[in-house]
């Protein structure tokens, strides 16, 4: 394989699993920290991409519409937190199945008013530029820098107090509590940064691939996979196990064309007989 | 109450030996979490029909012990040996089905179900028909689902919770779900009764009648084997006592010699000269 | 619980004949298909009800439904068996296939368990459609209608009495096991897994039985499905038709196992083309209601019922 298309495979690779790791982190926030199982994670990306899209249209600059896109998903976030997650917060089945039915009204929602159609969103960063051999997309590109920059964000507060007490809730909700934090407050906050960060990964990618109100979907099998695989509450996990999907079905799509989402399945499965509790996760002490 | 073998209830076994067969046999039993010891290399006996009480301080390892030993946790090392055979590495079902029920610290019910509906269950693992005999309800199951409803009244009479068979458990008070938990694990027919904090939070009348509803039990065939913290109960109650202190066995004898032995006093006063100097 | 006082016998027997006259009674036909949708729906969903019960969260009902179908279409296309034979090995393979994944799976904690059936959605429908074999993307079509004798299965109708025959046939198996000892111990199991565990229940045969039990009855309905509707594609079968099927149990209500499906998929199904809601907004309405439910109705459409004929006393 020539080295042209290997860089372009990391490339690919890259560009998926950067946004994998957004959309998973999201998620690590919300069940691993404040233990909900937000199953309309994936429909919350779709509405950062539609929100970020219509802005884009409008003329926005893109900065602004992502930070926007972002608010917007932290706020529905936080509505889902008091109307839903709070009243069945001790019922994981009912709150599944209520996210369910979100998701359901969200996507068709959606259809109702645009219709089934895909939407393009023009790029914000066009052309390439050549290194050596090897043409380097801008856009790609700028996907790629633009997650590193939210996740160095996101690294930088959680290295502040809120984010210390934030890792305490998630790896230890009673102790953490007894040590006076006030745990009702940081749940909301994971809930709030959790669906910002889908928002922001849906509207990142929106210009690469196009926006319909289905693409959801393949994203929430995704991002269970990862959380599931790299331990739920684990944030480096969920980092490294995103990057890792998103290069391996790169280059398995290369070879084996759409056999990659199999084989991706396949190694989950594993996985999770293996090591139940993720690879950075837990040991949950006992079976329920 | 009659005896229960009497009512075919329990399965023909051969006769018991007398009062110095060691049904509960424990061999350097060990359980680590991670580097710490719960339980280090502890050896116990527990006889036929005994009533064994095990003390000791907070973290002093007794729920893990009888978590080891129900099933709950397998151990890091050592052995369990049950009526001479070994079932340190049997999952919890076929201890009880061997003769091993235990109860909670904290209340553990069925909290749906009434009173009635919650021993009936414990009987569970009395019954001998199989699956499809049960699915398709012949004659056998059915007589043996009658027979499981009259020992859960007889038990719930037996232990004075008759009256309330219908309430659902969650709506006990709470002396009577802590008694209720005690019919549950009776109804599975054990030899060995594993009760875990049996008196806690009672006041002393229901203190006093757990007391004898637990000496009545084993006058019905059943070895006692309990955890507990209220002194006055264990004194009165138990023929030996097992002492513990992190994780370790430190003293094991008759109320008379615990009461003055000096490790033990060392180990509980050691305790509240640590609590006091916090306050 | 199925006590049956006589109020509540006689409510069943006017159900029955209301079910049972339904054809006749209406007479759009499109609403008679959809009542055999419901009644199918229905079976998988008294399943998934009954794995619910002993706290096993599966998102691949659609998985054994699409087995059943498959194997139903496979044996009478190929083979060229007999619809009445294909219904119950199709159910048998379906079984068995659930037996092997059960003896896989059933240990593992939930949410192995959850994500397990997850992957297995995904697997199974990629890999259907990537077999040719079996028919590919395209599916399998053609699959013979079934027949006694000269009589060939046409009408509604006639598919309706099969679905209502089935359907009970599926609610009579549960039936069975939830009134002996093996329903107590799955009510116990789902109770209290520690306590059921310490009576000496052994909760991985329980929960085998429930699964095991639970893909025969899928693949049974989904080999009906299959005879049904003539053709069969990989993407009706795959996560999307599983995630929607909690939704039926929990309008119905998760206590109630048998009532609560039925009750639920015929809301589901029949209520949208009875108010004239259009196909696009029927998921809204789906959606909608299960978090209604959820929040406000949470025993579901029977547990309402059943508090007020308590309060009414």
């Amino acid at each position: 394989m020539g080295l042209e298309v290997f860089f372009q495979l990391i490339l690919n690779g890259l560009v998926l699993g950067s946004n994998y790791v957004l959309v998973a982190s999201g998620f690590t926030l919300v069940y691993g920290t404040a233990k909900v199982f937000n199953f309309a994670h994936g429909h919350f990306y779709m509405l950062g991409a539609f929100v970020y899209g219509g802005l884009i249209f409008l003329g926005v600059p893109w900065i602004l519409s992502l930070i926007i896109a972002g608010f917007t998903l932290g706020l529905f976030g936080l509505i889902t937190w008091h109307a839903i997650f709070k009243p069945l917060y001790f019922d994981v089945f009912l709150t599944v199945a209520c996210t369910i039915g979100l998701g359901l009204i969200m996507v068709n929602g959606l259809i109702v008013v645009i219709g089934e159609k895909d939407i393009i969103v023009p790029s914000i960063f066009k052309g390439s530029f050549t290194l050596g051999t090897t043409t380097i997309s801008l856009e790609k590109l700028s996907i790629v820098l633009i997650s590193l920059g939210v996740m160095l964000a996101l690294h930088r507060f959680l290295n502040s107090k809120i984010g210390k007490a934030l890792e305490a809730t998630t790896v230890d909700q009673e102790a953490a509590s007894l040590q006076g934090i006030n745990t009702g407050r940081i749940f909301v906050l994971a809930i709030i940064i959790g669906s910002a960060l889908a928002g922001i990964a849906g509207a990142i990618m929106v210009t690469y691939l196009t926006a319909q109100p289905n693409m959801g979907f393949p994203i929430t099998t995704m991002f269970l996979c990862i959380v599931v695989v790299a331990g739920h509450g684990s944030l480096k996990g969920a980092v490294i196990i995103g990057l890792l999907f998103g290069l391996v079905r790169s280059f398995v799509f290369h070879y084996l064309g759409t056999w990659d989402y199999v084989i991706i399945m396949v190694l989950v499965a594993v996985i999770m007989y293996i090591r139940p509790w993720g690879i950075w996760g837990f040991e949950f002490r006992r079976r329920i | 109450m009659g005896c229960w073998r009497g009512l075919g209830l329990v399965p023909d076994e051969e006769p018991l030996e007398g009062f110095w067969v060691a049904i509960l046999k424990i061999e350097k039993l060990s359980k680590y979490f991670g580097g710490l010891a719960a339980i280090d290399e502890v050896d116990l006996e527990v006889n036929e029909l005994e009533i064994r009480g095990i003390i000791g301080p907070n973290g002093a390892g007794k729920t893990t012990l009888f978590n080891v030993i129900s099933g709950l946790l397998l151990p890091t090392k050592g052995k369990v040996i049950f009526k001479g055979e070994p079932i340190t590495q049997l999952p919890t079902h076929s201890r009880v089905e061997r003769g091993i029920a235990r109860t909670f610290q904290l209340t553990n019910l069925f909290s749906e179900l009434t009173v009635l509906e919650n021993v009936y269950v414990g009987y569970h693992r009395n019954y001998r028909q199989g699956i499809v005999s049960q699915f398709l309800h012949t004659p056998m199951a059915k007589n043996e689902y009658k027979i499981g409803y009259q020992r859960a009244m007889e038990i719930l009479r037996f232990m004075g919770l008759s009256s309330m068979q219908h309430v659902l458990a969650k709506n006990l008070p709470f002396g009577h779900q802590r008694i209720l938990a005690v019919c549950i694990a009776l109804a599975a027919n054990p030899s060995l009764l594993m009760l875990d904090e049996p008196v806690a939070g009672m006041n002393p009348e229901e203190t006093m009648m757990m007391v004898e509803l637990i000496r009545q039990i084993r006058n019905q065939s059943v070895t006692i084997l309990l955890v507990e913290h209220d002194m006055a109960a264990v004194m009165n109650l138990c023929e030996k006592i097992s002492v513990f202190d992190y994780g370790k066995k430190i003293a094991e004898g008759s109320p008379e010699e615990i009461k003055k032995d000096k490790k033990v006093i060392e180990a509980y006063l050691g305790t509240e000269e640590k609590n006091s100097c916090n306050a | 619980m199925l006590s049956l006082t006589w109020p509540k016998r006689l409510l069943l027997i006017g159900i029955f004949l209301f079910l049972g006259f339904l054809p006749f009674i209406i007479t759009n036909q499109y609403l008679v298909h959809i009542f055999i949708l419901a009644g199918l729906e229905s079976i998988v969903v008294i399943g998934f009800v009954a794995q619910y019960q002993v706290r096993l969260l599966t998102f691949c009902t659609a998985t054994f439904w699409g087995l059943g179908a498959y194997s139903s279409a496979l044996l009478s296309t190929q083979l060229n068996i007999d619809f009445w034979f294909c219904l119950p090995l199709a159910g048998i393979i379906t079984g068995f296939i659930a037996l092997i994944m059960g003896l896989l799976v059933v240990r593992a904690g939930w949410i192995t368990f959850l994500m397990i059936s997850v992957v297995m959605s995904e697997v199974f429908v990629e890999a259907l459609g990537h077999i040719s074999a079996l028919g590919g993307w395209d599916g399998i079509s053609r699959i013979a209608r079934p027949a006694i004798g000269s009589y060939v299965f046409f009408s509604k109708a006639s598919y309706y009495y099969l679905t209502l025959t089935l359907t009970t046939v599926c609610a009579l198996i549960f039936v069975g096991f939830y009134k002996s000892a093996i329903g107590k111990a799955w009510r116990a199991i789902g109770q209290s897994y520690d306590l059921a565990e310490s009576v000496g229940i052994n909760i991985f045969k329980y929960r085998m039985i429930v699964y095991v039990t639970a893909g025969f009855t899928t693949g049974l309905s989904g080999s009906l499905f299959a005879h049904y509707f003539g053709f069969i594609v990989p993407q009706q079968f795959g996560i999307a038709r599983s995630v929607y099927i909690p939704i039926n149990a929990v309008i119905g209500g998760l206590d109630f196992a048998i009532s609560g499906p039925v009750v639920g998929s015929i809301i589901i199904r029949a209520i949208p083309e009875l108010l004239r809601i259009a196909d696009k907004y029927q998921p809204i309405f789906e959606g909608a209601m299960i978090i209604l439910c959820s929040l406000f109705f949470r025993k579901g459409v029977i547990g309402v019922l059943a508090r007020l004929r308590t309060r009414s006393r």
